[in-house]
């Protein structure tokens, strides 16, 4: 089903993916959450794989995940789903098809366009399925959950930015491919 | 960095002579069964059952504390958080209500709250011992060859082989450049100023990305002129048929599956509720 430079490119990709979470995170001293840069590999995955190739790379994370301790703070796949930020990982899995499905019905290679698809499917989606989970999962009310999820904005804002430009700059990247 | 992940420890214990396919079945099965189930008699059994295993796997406490210590942290943190935001789920889930310690409003400290968070600690305890079981008895050449056994194309199969041999190279390579980029008066401590500290991983994160990338070209074609993917089929060099042993842990696992799905009925749902 997939061509050998596919499965390289997946495997390659799910490598990042887990070194991105093994770098330590860079407190940001005005706002209260440091800056994960695990994240930020799942919309590399997304902006330089597509749809398919892009999630099946998040779910082969979470596979390997569930043997070796990749998740940010040395967690496994199986705790991580037991646990209040499931709805984060779960929404990880949806980044690449949604930013695919998006990037395709609007056909852009305007930066700031891109950004701004990146965003939505990178940090508003995952942010607004983290807190609807974490919600569920604690008993929290969902408006103190969504507002509680801010903090990270401005850091995965900055992410999604960067991935752009590091995406933009590679000429095999599925945003570059024509 | 570099992050040494638990690795293979050779041994000759019987768990390391078990099938990497049954090892991998029976760490799948008992988890799921393990996550499902709030009984709290059968999370106990899986527990002790995995701290004997890890027992007879003799794997040494200092290779594995690291992991452990963090999924304890972890397991301390997801416990405080729930009772934080949600004190009355135990009285919810349970039907009584016990008060221990009268709070402040909704935070009396109750009988059925600590039970349920007990019975959450204890799910850490019994499927993370299984996962380092896993790794630490399983050859990484057998990984790719076990899911290709229980049914996974072997493409599929051999992208996770692929993803594991990658990870030391990538570790290696993040360390070099970051070597380098410092040998060149990047500082990347406290020291700094923010915006130089994100500026300075994004000098190491950006060719690290580049040069992981430039990798494919090489590796695949590698792997094409190797004749690999040209057939439906393949052998494995590492595959190990099933012995006695791996059908009866395959059927220890499924056990436990049958069990937990018996326990539902005799509960009539996932929780055991020795409160009434």
């Amino acid at each position: 089903m997939f061509k050998t430079k596919d499965l390289a490119y997946m495997a390659m990709m799910t490598t990042l993916i887990i070194i991105l979470g093994f770098i330590p995170a860079i407190p940001l001293g005005f706002i209260p959450v440091p800056i994960v840069l695990q994240n930020m590999g799942i919309m590399l995955a997304a902006l330089i794989l597509g749809g398919r190739r892009g999630s099946l790379s998040v779910l082969l994370f979470m596979l390997i995940g569930f043997i070796v301790p990749v998740f940010s703070g040395k967690a496994t796949t199986l705790p991580v789903f037991m646990g209040p930020t499931a709805g984060y990982v779960f929404a990880w899995l949806l980044v690449p098809f949604v930013f695919a499905g998006l990037y395709k019905a609007l056909q852009s290679q305007n930066k700031v366009i891109l950004f701004a698809l990146i965003w939505l499917a990178g940090v508003l989606l995952v942010d607004l399925i983290g807190a609807t989970w974490m919600s569920i999962h604690t008993g929290m009310p969902l408006g103190a959950a969504l507002v509680s999820n801010l903090v990270f904005i401005p850091g995965d804002t900055i992410k999604a930015g960067l991935a752009t430009i590091i995406a933009y700059k590679l000429r095999e990247s599925y945003i570059n491919a024509k | 960095m570099p992050q040494r992940l638990i690795g293979y420890q050779a041994n000759k214990t019987f768990i390391h002579q078990l099938s990497g396919a049954s090892k991998l079945i029976y760490f799948i099965l008992v988890s799921v069964a393990c996550m499902t189930t709030y009984d709290t008699r059968l999370i106990l059994f899986i527990s002790l059952l995995s701290l004997i295993l890890l027992k007879i796997a003799k794997i040494p406490w200092k290779n594995i504390s690291f992991v452990i210590s963090f999924v304890t942290f972890f397991a301390i943190m997801n416990v405080i958080m729930v009772y934080l935001f949600a004190p009355n789920y135990g009285q919810d889930i349970y039907q009584s209500q016990t008060i221990l310690l009268k709070g402040w409003g909704n935070y009396n400290l109750t009988s059925q709250e600590l039970f349920y968070l007990f019975n959450l600690s204890l799910k850490y305890f019994s499927t993370v011992p299984l996962a380092i079981l896993f790794l630490t008895t399983t050859h990484p050449s057998q990984f790719a060859s076990s899911l290709n056994q229980i049914g996974m194309p072997y493409k599929v199969a051999y992208a996770i082989s692929l993803t594991l041999r990658y990870i030391p190279d990538v570790q290696e390579e993040f360390y070099m450049i970051r070597t380098s980029q410092e040998a060149r008066g990047l500082e990347l401590s406290k020291k700094a100023k923010l915006l130089d500290r994100i500026k300075g991983n994004l000098q190491i994160i950006i060719p690290l990305i580049f040069s992981s990338l430039d990798r494919i070209d090489t590796v695949s074609t590698a792997m094409e002129l190797r004749r690999f993917g040209k057939e439906k089929k393949r052998s494995w060099y590492s595959a190990q048929p099933f012995s006695k042993l791996d059908i009866l842990t395959i059927g220890l696992a499924l056990t436990i599956v049958s069990l937990t799905i018996f326990l539902f009925f005799i509960n009539q749902g996932r929780f055991y509720n020795p409160f009434i």
